[in-house]
């Protein structure tokens, strides 16, 4: 080893319980990010495999609606929004040339808040396993309604609501950390007209995470308060149930553009390189990137146009819903313009990327047709919404995320994956992804009801088609798994020089650096820290 | 790349059709970077193949162990839904006719692999549609059953080594090596946990359909982007299979007039459940355990097997393996429904492979195996198709028929029939004996 620095970081466990250095956090973050991706996932397994058969086969319905509303929860606190800030806490310092993060000290805050979170949210699963009688998991849905989430009896929903006012904090120490960092933490290198699209789009996604959360915040409390004090937040002679649908959707549609958004960053800043060319209309897509974050706060009332709202402002969600539809397409074109006539290669990341904006044309239409309101009349509360929404999460936000886990992969763990592997994963994922989910579009369509455990035999065969999709998936994971688990084994280490293709080959980015100079690492607070390093011992 | 050059004033044209976007430090200095890196010698880096090989391997073997275990319940299921025995029975003389006429395996090409694990993900899909479907109308739920089943043999056919061909419906002795069982162990852990787990059979027999669909169309997209390039090390594709004597032909006749009711007869014992954790386990899932010990005890002679055979003789050991098959499936229905006696029964059938050593011993014994002169039934000869095993085809037709007489009827024949195959086997093993010496 040549490294001579001086304060040398602990090593083993210790290191990684007391890290405040920006890369080592984000990998903190990817790590239970993993985790609890796996747990979603057997929850959305389990909801599947009660829809194998019409009836109630395997759960019973009280366990169906627990593991779809904690499949939800899961999925979209521990799980996309911790991959997607700790992918930022990763690169985003790298990328704008700052040292670290501005509050390193925040950041491991953050971070740490998330566990016993999760923990908390799902405190009912693990009581209902250890069979422990007044511990049962939530049964709402993820969009928790009163009057049912006030009355649902058992802590579960209040260790959940605790839990997700918990990693809302979280959250928000992360967004104003990033926001700060990019604000004032720029290199010489990089003034505003400069920033790279993927760091633009944390920007704006951190914003959106300042204004929503939040309101959730404040919101579970209410609830909380309502279910255990006697308060009248959303009691009917309170404020009323409809209340707790304004405040959620105020948050819950900016969440679903909090997650979309770093996805479609990602996007933006890989395909051109796979695609030998810059990014078409780099200007129009951070206006666009701006133009969402703005929108997504006009449109919470497309999701209560069959709650009898006044038409007048169901007439304006429509017109707000409709034209927030107008910057994601913007996006949608440029990247179609950057692949014409590149030289496109199918590398693993690239792939992933393909397959996010393909399979976003498709949940984004989908979704453009539930912003009317008549037909959302007739579409609420079925299959199609779920079919649309999971497009959107699965095709279009967690492709992404796996594209700059693939891309970032040597920079991250300092190995090279499987390519082979890789690709199976892909397919399998874009697979999975569209055998599962269009049968939705269709099932919903003939008008069947979403979150329920029982079904009409008619629906068997596109149930059945949507249920193998999903397993498809769910084993497509379990590849991707065993490729991330055997290259931290056994796989080549990085060369400096040589990570290949897309990486060092095309467009060099300031990320790279880092693995080029390990020594000259922010003020040394390193040791055996950088994993590339190893490539040394050699 | 031949028009490359001319192409970029378009890319340009293209670019400024709109403002030219301010290149941020994120984004590529130049759009006329090469396409591809000099170094890159086809896609990406270089890799650890093994993680590869690894996941073809177990996922293929896993699919094979997969069907085989859906396979043994597969009666249960068509009974579950209101097939009748002679129709069950049918379906299992079409099964084994198909692998007769299909028999002749090439070494695995790549797409055969692909395309025969992608019908039987089909298959096994359709097969989980049967229940809503044979209640609407018997000839569609019969078209599925046998577009699911076609679609299952291409993978029995096509699949690496054909293990659901042979050792699914006509209980041979050939079941058992120490690999086989313990994939097989291993397909079987998950179903007995679906079974245990579900409201009724078919349920969770619909879930493990699902999964084993959804395992195959893996298997085939793993073969699709590589797959092996050898067959796996330990199984060969193109083992020389022995013309089998008389004795064997009769015998497995007899075990495969009811080797499909097996499954149906057992789990409608009602007395014989576990209790495991204060919960008593489903009957599928406590055949699951039967299976399981039958596995294992299979396993285990295929190790120590050849010892037992030297030390008790190959006389012995053939009477014994006999017995234990031919008994078997008379105990099956006339045995006192306790779940240890019905372990122990399969345990004691799981060992009927010992026979199978014994002939290997024997002719193994006194001569090399490749000069083997033409011995009382028991040719060698690999190309000529046995048409004996066509006969045996017919054996499940005819279980299913007596089946729907009367259950201890067809159970009966089966082992009255199985006693004169392990009484033959005997006699050759005599005859033999008396020529060598
Ligand atoms: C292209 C613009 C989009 C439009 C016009 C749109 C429109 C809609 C509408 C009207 C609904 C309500 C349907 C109903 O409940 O009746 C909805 C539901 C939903 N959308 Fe979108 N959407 C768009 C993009 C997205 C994106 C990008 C995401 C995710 C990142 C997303 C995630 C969701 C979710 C999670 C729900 C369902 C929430 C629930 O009820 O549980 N949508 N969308
Ligand atoms: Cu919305």
């Amino acid at each position: 080893m040549t490294n001579t620095q001086t304060p040398t970081k602990p090593t083993g466990v210790k290191r990684w319980l007391t890290t405040v250095d920006h890369r080592d956090v984000g990998r903190l973050y990817i790590a239970l990010a993993a985790v609890a991706g796996a747990w979603g996932g057997l929850d959305a397994m389990a909801v599947r495999t009660e829809l194998v058969t019409p009836g109630t086969g395997v759960w019973g319905a009280q366990t169906y609606d627990a593991f779809f509303t904690t499949h939800g929860l899961t999925m979209l606190f521990f799980f996309a929004t911790p991959l997607a800030f700790g992918l930022a806490n990763v690169v985003v310092p790298l990328l704008i040339g700052a040292d670290d993060m501005s509050f390193p000290r925040v950041n491991a805050l953050a971070f740490w808040l998330l566990p016993p979170a999760l923990l908390l949210v799902r405190a009912g699963t693990i009581g209902q396993l250890a069979g422990i009688s007044w511990l049962a998991p939530p049964a709402t849905g993820w969009t928790m309604y009163p009057p049912m989430s006030a009355e649902q009896a058992g802590v579960g929903l209040d260790f959940a609501l605790i839990g997700l006012h918990l990693s809302g904090m979280s959250t928000v120490a992360g967004a104003i950390n990033l926001v700060v960092t990019i604000v004032a933490e720029r290199g010489d290198g990089t003034p505003w007209h400069r920033l790279d699209i993927f760091t633009w789009s944390m920007l704006t996604t951190a914003g959106l995470v300042l204004f929503a959360f939040p309101v959730l915040g404040s919101t579970v409390v209410m609830l909380l308060l309502d279910r255990n004090v006697g308060t009248t937040y959303f009691a009917v002679e309170g404020g009323g149930p409809l209340l707790w649908q304004h405040l959620f959707w105020f948050f819950g549609h900016p969440e679903v553009y909090i997650l979309v958004l770093p996805a479609m960053g990602i996007v933006s800043l890989l395909l051109p390189r796979f695609a030998g060319r810059k990014l078409f209309g780099f200007r129009y897509v951070v206006y666009s990137t701006l133009a969402i974050g703005v929108l997504s706060f006009g449109v919470w009332g497309h999701h209560m146009f069959a709650t009898g709202i006044d038409p007048r402002l169901r007439a304006s969600f429509v017109a707000v819903s409709l034209a927030i539809a107008v910057p994601s397409a913007v996006k949608t074109f440029n990247w179609i313009a950057t692949l014409w006539n590149g030289r496109v290669r199918l590398t693993v990341p690239m792939l992933f990327c393909l397959g996010a904006v393909g399979t976003f044309v498709l949940g984004g239409v989908t979704g453009v047709f539930l912003a009317a309101a008549p037909v959302d009349q007739v579409l609420h509360g079925t299959y199609y919404v779920v079919g649309h929404f999971h497009l959107v999460l699965v095709g279009m936000i967690v492709s992404a995320l796996f594209a700059a886990t693939y891309y970032w992969f040597p920079l991250v763990t300092g190995r090279l994956y499987d390519v082979r592997l890789g690709r199976v994963h892909f397919w399998l994922t874009l697979g999975g992804t569209l055998l599962a989910f269009v049968p939705m579009l269709l099932v919903g369509q003939l008008g069947l009801p979403r979150r329920m455990a029982t079904y009409p035999e008619a629906f068997v065969p596109l149930q059945t088609v949507a249920t193998v999709g999903a397993y498809v998936l769910g084993i497509g994971q379990v590849v991707w798994l065993w490729n991330v688990g055997s290259a931290l084994w056994r796989g080549d280490r990085v060369e400096a020089a040589d990570v290949g293709p897309g990486h060092r080959g095309v467009g060099a980015t300031p990320e790279w650096t880092a693995l080029d100079s390990p020594d000259a690492e922010p003020d040394g607070r390193r040791g055996d820290a950088a994993p590339w390093d190893r490539r040394r011992e050699r | 790349m031949t028009d490359g050059s001319d192409r970029h004033t378009d890319v340009e044209n293209l670019e400024t059709a709109g403002p030219l976007p301010e290149p941020g430090r994120g984004d590529d200095a130049s759009p006329t970077v090469p396409a591809r890196n000099p170094r890159d010698d086809g896609d990406e880096p270089r890799t650890p193949d093994a993680s590869h090989f690894v996941a073809v391997l177990a996922s293929t073997t896993g699919f094979e162990a997969a069907v085989w275990v859906l396979l043994r319940y597969v009666p249960e299921y068509l009974q579950a839904t209101g097939v009748g025995a002679p129709a069950i029975g049918a379906f299992g003389t079409f099964w084994l006719a198909a692998r007769w006429f299909g028999r002749g395996r090439n070494a695995p090409a790549r797409w055969r692999v692909i395309a025969g694990a992608a019908a039987a993900a089909v298959g096994l899909s359709l097969w989980a549609l049967i229940p809503e479907l044979v209640a609407g109308s018997a000839v569609t739920a019969w078209l599925l059953v046998a577009a699911g089943g076609v679609g299952v043999a291409a993978w029995a056919h096509a699949g690496p080594d054909g293990p659901v061909g042979q050792w699914s419906l006509d209980d041979g002795d050939g079941t058992a090596t120490p690999d086989r069982a313990g994939w097989a162990l291993a397909a079987l852990a998950p179903s007995v946990a679906i079974f245990a787990l579900a409201r009724s059979f078919q349920a969770g027999y619909r879930v493990s359909l699902a999964l084993a669909a959804a395992l195959g169309l893996t298997v085939a997209v793993l073969w699709a982007a590589g797959g092996l390039d050898v067959s796996p090390p330990g199984r060969s594709s193109s083992r020389p299979r022995r013309r089998a004597s008389l004795g064997d032909v009769v015998g497995r006749f007899g075990l495969t007039t009811v080797s499909l009711f097996v499954v149906v007869a057992v789990t409608s014992l009602p007395d014989l459940s576990v209790v495991v954790l204060g919960r008593r386990l489903a009957p599928a899932a406590t055949f699951g355990l039967f299976l399981a010990a039958e596995l294992v005890t299979g396993a285990a002679v295929a190790r120590v097997g050849p010892r037992v055979v030297d030390a008790v003789g190959v006389r012995a050991a053939t009477a014994y393996a006999s017995v234990a098959a031919a008994a078997f499936p008379l105990l099956v229905v006339t045995a006192p429904a306790s779940p240890l006696v019905f372990g122990a029964l399969f345990a004691v059938y799981g060992s009927r492979s010992l026979g199978r050593v014994a002939r290997e011993r024997a002719e193994a014994l006194p001569e090399p195996a490749e000069a083997l002169p033409a011995r009382a039934g028991a040719d060698r000869d690999d190309s000529a198709p046995d048409r004996r095993e066509l006969l045996v085809a017919t054996a499940p037709l005819l279980g299913g028929v007596l089946y729907a007489v009367n259950p201890v009827l067809a159970f009966g024949a089966a082992t009255a029939i199985g006693a004169v195959g392990g009484w033959e086997r005997v006699r050759a093993v005599d005859a033999d004996a008396s020529a060598d010496r």
